[in-house]
């Protein structure tokens, strides 16, 4: 049987040209149809990617893993960025915004491993495109609650156990804590900078108590009483789902 | 930056240690004691660099949810600085450069955290309160030593 070998240079080669095909369609005008087949492909090639890196954790190799978890997060980022303009054309805009963040989350990640123009461009991408789009938000969530250890997410065992520290990468995954349970939420707050901009304010009330959708600044058709004070409607918590495994 | 330096009433802090403590973040409660999500990367990040260790088996965290790093609450004798004294030094150094690797590819946080410090013979304890960003964790390694001295003068 011949077996076909491929060499790094050469899947690298390929990653590239498929991160700047992707690229070329992340912007609103590019056709919605096309960029479905975009993130299809994204998901297609994630695939691929993530059995290379299987591969390089098998041989026990965690610098080639890692380059493949840099791959894999920069294909997500590009698949989440695809994924905003598809809900901002469809007008849910509150699920592009999240796409958005987590496109900007995988970057994030992806700069821990390997830091070049090419992760800059995007981000730049990224940020103007936020600057541009949305709205802006002074305040966000934050809520502060008690909750388990949970598990880590690299071996599997309880948190407390393992050797392994958050948000570092090991053998091309990120180390997290995994099946966390809320035990008591302790309080919500408004703050600047939040761990999670996910948890945006979605509505909020005029002076004559009118609700209005903070993306659209269009009425809602609610009415609340001013004299309450300002009503305020929002996301209080996400739970994330990013793919750092 | 800000520091904030209160004298507390305390009777929980258990025997005069020579090893850095990581307390709870409601230690003056003594019963439910929870500790901040951030303290056990914390340990297993400064177990390699300083002798420390936990106060109880952690169980339960307190999560918060906004961009600061709220750092976990660290206890100091005495008599572990005069044992050595660049442990304070030392410690502000490991938290520096935990926040830093942990930011990695983020913009750096704003830094909340408690050091409380033990004086081994009087029993007086007191609590440093810092805010503020990595450069100006040196004020809080001045007010450890400050704070530290006053005990020592005062013996």
């Amino acid at each position: 049987m011949n077996r076909k070998t491929i060499t790094f240079h050469e899947i690298h080669e390929e990653y590239c040209d498929f991160i700047d095909a992707c690229a070329k369609f992340s912007c609103f005008t590019r056709s919605e149809e096309i960029q479905r087949e975009k993130v299809a492909e994204c998901e297609n090639y994630l695939e691929v990617i993530r059995a290379y890196k299987y591969q390089a954790i098998n041989k026990g190799d965690s610098d080639w893993a890692n380059e493949f978890f840099h791959m894999q997060c920069m294909i997500n980022a590009m698949h989440s960025f695809l994924l905003m303009w598809i809900n901002l054309k469809a007008g849910d805009y509150s699920k592009s915004w999240s796409n958005l963040v987590d496109s900007q989350e995988y970057v994030s990640v992806a700069r821990r491993i390997h830091n070049y123009e090419g992760v800059h461009n995007l981000e730049h991408r990224l940020n103007s495109a936020e600057t541009a789009i949305f709205p802006g938000w002074s305040v966000y969530n934050s809520p502060g609650f008690l909750e388990t250890i949970g598990k880590c997410s690299v071996c599997n065992f309880p948190f407390y156990e393992c050797d392994h520290i958050e948000n570092k990468i090991y053998s091309g995954k990120l180390c997290q804590r995994v099946d966390r349970e809320v035990i008591k939420t302790d309080h919500f707050a408004l703050v600047k900078e939040p761990r999670d901009r996910r948890c945006i304010i979605t509505k909020i009330s005029d002076d004559n108590g009118n609700e209005l959708d903070y993306f659209t600044w269009e009425r809602t058709g609610k009415k609340t009483d001013p004299e309450d004070g300002m009503h305020v409607e929002g996301v209080m918590f996400s739970i994330p789902t990013l793919d750092f495994s | 930056m800000s520091i904030e330096i209160k004298e507390i009433e305390t009777d929980k802090l258990g025997d005069a240690l020579k090893k850095v403590i990581l307390l709870p973040q409601n230690y003056l409660s003594g019963n439910d004691l929870n500790y901040h999500s951030t303290t056990l990367s914390f340990y297993k990040y400064s177990k390699e660099l300083l002798d420390i260790e936990y106060y109880s088996e952690p169980e339960v965290l307190v999560e918060q949810r906004s961009g600061e790093w709220f750092g976990p609450v660290l206890l100091l004798t005495s008599l572990a600085i005069n044992e050595n004294p660049q442990l304070p030094s030392i410690i502000c150094s490991v938290i520096a450069n935990y926040v830093t690797d942990f930011f990695k590819g983020q913009k750096k946080p704003n830094i909340k955290l408690k050091v409380i410090f033990k004086e081994t013979k009087s029993s007086k304890v007191t609590e440093i309160s810092y805010e503020g960003d990595t450069e100006g964790l040196s004020k809080l390694e001045s007010s450890i030593l400050e704070v530290a001295k006053k005990g020592k003068d005062s013996e």
